[in-house]
């Protein structure tokens, strides 16, 4: 039974990755078990600091206005990630691609946490924090000392700030009836999970983004899981699963339509303005209100393929119900509503009651809202959640 | 359950034996079924001068040593170095839970909000209560004895027909280093004499002969406790002066059993490194404080084998993320697992670093912790850091007064450190007819 922590180096090994850079894992655990639920992203980032001791960051405290979304922390790397199996197992091909990674993330924490409960450990090894100036201390690293006119020394002891996230992704969103979730080789043969890193608008904000500091750099960027002893039984797994879609709201009236290739029990979706997409000083993760949401309406056929239509005009029920929709097997993170609300976000959603096969069936979207009138268009980022059996 | 409806009385025990600052003894009843809950109510002291809280990280707990039940001379269940460890238990609940009502309880200072009036400082949530100069309005905790005994955790219940002789043995802790958040005011604290020992007792008879049927005795994760020390780096006295040092220790108390969590944390030993000179107030909460060391790399070798690829664990991201995955949620104020963190003005109250969190917090959990899950033949642990005294204007490891931040660095430099390890092993209570066999298995 006796556990081994894997850290496993990227197959396209560089002394530092930047944005759009994509990171390949492929994860070892050839006559042992994957321990599921505990796979972990590490890095350190090397820049803006450039170095342990200099760096925009590193000596002086003037360069304040810089952060990171504190709900999202260092999820806001990874841009996207793919898991795929290989053909060795009884399954194959690729089981997650999630694109939009960081808003999901977003989305997520702003519905299941409240800043006080970013006081966790949980929180702190993935750079989240309870507010966003915190945010700029813990890009800092560890530093000893006091300064002395906003300035450190550098002779001072220091530390480049470091992360290890726990990705939202299939496999660390498993269940089994049998105990901790383990994966064998003969279930799925090899896996490989890629990751592509974030521009630097998406993981960065505030006015010293745009001012002093314009890229960032990560080494030492590792994946680490445990692996068991094979028993040789394999256990019945199921893997929630996300996948995604980005779609353009210019209108008043709007009706958005989907077809995707996943088995889907809920949709979570939210907002923000197209003109500041490109913006690194605004936070491009905020899931901002439309203007003058007046009506949301959901509809598609259900597994006995009767026709199904939600319609929503009160603003709390629509939160009420994209609440419900993004709640998961994480009991220590209940969704609620009055998380979203005091975290100031707003997202949409809906649980279908039961699972939608959205390959063979379409789910519609109508949004009447104050869109448009203000020549403001908005990117509608939509989120279907579903289950693969292993 | 169906018992609770057939007949469960709670027994208020008095202590046999109350040494003042040193032990304190329980007894109970042969013949009966008590349950597992197990608690004590009205703990605490009185202080002879200024009003003072217990250990802000251990809170009352802070103020035992040792905790033990017995049955007779054979030891049930025992922890020993109750403050230390229960300082990480208090830490290891989630923050909604600990500003709820464990802070009431225990009387620790673990729980944060943000305070918005100041820039959304993270703050401590709740003052601790506050020990008294009189036994009638000086606070009185109640401790849950399944938190820090295993072996009443894993049962319903507790035979005292079986186990013949039952006693509960606690012996205080009265370190100035560790005990209460000013120290020095250890010389007046005086024990409470009217501490309970509250327990269950079903006496619904065809219930109890059921219940006694189906015992089979308890298996459990038993806490035990291990250390070695780092020493200070005599070479290291001047401003200027850095030196890597690995500590290796082969830790000889878990040898032959099956464990399967550790938790590993250095603390000091020095009073330099624990309290403030100036005001004898305990820095991180002294002893308790789980040290980040510079350049910290911790690797563990087990049977022979290293259980992490290259050096070890080197990163304070890496190591925060397996204690969460290893012992689950933990309070934990962001930034305290580093060295320190940046702040241009940890003297004001509009700081990021407020006060009270430069005081209290910083460096202060720096908690390593791993699964093991495999029987121990040999367990080696490779504790590599940095010892140094940083150059700049004010900082003298020696006499501290310069900056509160300083004062907490003082740790890093020329100090030795004592490392504390427990780890869960696998130990079973067998019964045996009217006997029993304790064993590890």
């Amino acid at each position: 039974m006796s556990v081994r922590y894997i850290s496993l180096e990227p197959v396209n090994l560089k002394p530092t990755y930047s944005e759009f850079d994509t990171i390949d894992f492929d994860v070892v655990y050839a006559g042992r078990k994957l321990a599921l639920n505990n796979i972990r992203f590490a890095a350190t980032i090397a820049t803006p600091n450039a170095t342990v001791a200099t760096g925009a960051l590193r000596t002086d405290n003037t360069t304040t206005d810089f952060f990171m979304d504190n709900m999202v922390g260092a999820h806001a790397f990874i841009q996207q990630i793919s898991t795929e199996f290989s053909n060795a197992g009884a399954k194959s091909g690729v089981a997650e691609s999630l694109q939009e990674y960081p808003r999901y993330s977003k989305m997520y924490y702003s519905a299941s946490q409240s800043a006080n409960d970013q006081n966790s450990s949980a929180s702190a090894c993935e750079l989240r924090s309870p507010n966003m100036k915190f945010s700029n201390v813990l890009l800092r690293g560890g530093q000893t000392g006091k300064p002395a006119a906003n300035v450190y020394i550098a002779t001072q002891k220091q530390t480049l700030a470091n992360f290890s996230v726990r990705p939202r992704f299939c496999l660390n969103s498993v269940s089994s009836m049998g105990g901790s979730p383990m994966l064998s080789e003969r279930q799925v043969g090899r896996c490989r999970i890629s990751i592509r890193l974030a521009r630097f608008e998406d993981v960065f904000c505030g006015s010293d983004a745009t001012a002093n500091i314009t890229s960032y750099s990560l080494s030492n960027v590792r994946l680490l899981y445990q692996t068991y002893a094979d028993d040789g039984q394999d256990m019945p797994i199921v893997m929630r699963t996300k996948a995604n879609i980005k779609q353009n709201v210019n209108g008043n009236a709007i009706t958005l339509n989907a077809r995707l290739p996943i088995q889907a029990n809920s949709m979570t979706a939210s907002f923000f303005p197209v003109a500041d997409m490109n913006s690194a000083k605004l936070n491009t993760l905020a899931c901002q209100e439309p203007p003058a949401m007046s009506r949301l309406e959901f509809s598609f056929n259900d597994s006995t393929n009767a026709y199904i239509a939600y319609e929503l005009r009160d603003r709390n029920s629509i939160l009420q119900r994209a609440v419900q929709s993004i709640g998961d097997r994480d009991m220590t993170n209940d969704t609620t509503l009055a998380n979203i609300k005091n975290n100031d976000q707003y997202i949409i959603g809906l649980n279908f009651g039961n699972f939608i096969n959205l390959a063979r069936q379409k789910f519609s979207v109508l949004i009447n809202s104050g869109i448009g009138s203000n020549a403001q268009n908005y990117t509608l980022y939509s989120y279907f959640h579903g289950i693969m059996e292993l | 359950m169906a018992f609770y409806n057939s007949g469960v009385k709670s027994n208020v025990y008095d202590p046999i034996l109350t040494l003042n600052n040193n032990r304190a003894e329980w007894q109970l009843p042969e013949g009966s079924l008590f349950l597992s809950s197990l608690r004590l109510h009205n703990v605490g002291a009185s202080i002879g001068v200024a009003d003072t809280q217990f250990n802000k990280k251990g809170g009352v707990w802070a103020y035992i040593k040792n905790i033990t039940l017995y049955d007779g001379s054979v030891v049930l269940d025992q922890l020993r170095e109750v403050g230390a460890f229960m300082a990480f238990k208090n830490y290891n609940k989630a923050n909604r839970n600990n500003v709820g009502q464990e802070i009431l309880k225990v009387g620790h200072a673990i729980g944060f909000l943000q305070n918005g009036t100041l820039g959304g400082q993270v703050a401590e949530a709740y003052q601790a209560p506050e020990i008294k100069t009189t036994t009638a309005t000086t606070s009185r905790f109640a401790l849950d004895l399944r938190r820090c005994l295993p072996f009443l955790k894993n049962s319903q219940f507790l035979p005292s027909m079986l186990y013949k002789n039952l006693r509960l043995v606690i012996e205080f802790n009265t370190d100035v280093l560790s005990t209460l958040h000013v120290g020095t005011n250890i010389a007046s604290l005086a024990t409470l004499t009217d501490t309970l020992l509250v327990v269950d007792e079903l006496v619904n008879e065809s219930v109890v002969a059921q219940a006694m049927s189906q015992y089979q005795g308890v298996s459990f994760s038993a806490m035990e406790h291990d250390a070695f020390q780092m020493v200070p780096n005599a070479a290291i006295v001047a401003a200027g002066g850095s030196a890597t040092a690995t500590t290796s220790t082969i830790l000889h108390g878990f040898q032959g059993k099956f464990v399967n969590r550790l938790l590993m944390f250095a603390s000091p030993v020095s009073s330099l490194a624990s309290a403030n000179a100036a005001n004898a107030t305990l820095i991180s909460s002294g002893k308790l404080r789980a040290v980040a060391n510079a350049d910290e790399v911790i690797q563990v070798r087990l049977n022979g084998m290293n259980m992490f690829g290259g050096t070890g664990i080197n990163s304070t991201g890496e190591k925060l993320g397996m204690l969460h995955d290893t012992w689950g949620m933990c309070d934990h104020a962001p930034g305290t697992e580093l060295i320190g963190v940046f702040s241009n003005l940890s003297t004001n109250a509009a700081g990021l670093a407020s006060a009270a969190y430069t005081q209290d917090l910083t460096n202060s959990n720096s908690y390593f912790g791993c699964f093991i899950r495999d029987r121990v033949e040999s367990l080696q642990v490779d504790y590599t850091q940095t010892q140094f005294i940083p150059v700049g204007a004010g900082f003298n490891p020696v006499v501290p007064g310069n900056g509160i931040q300083e004062l907490q660095d003082i740790v890093l430099g020329n100090q030795a450190q004592e490392v504390n390890v427990y780890a869960e092993v696998r130990k079973s209570v067998l019964r045996e007819g009217m006997n029993y066999r304790v064993i590890y298995n």
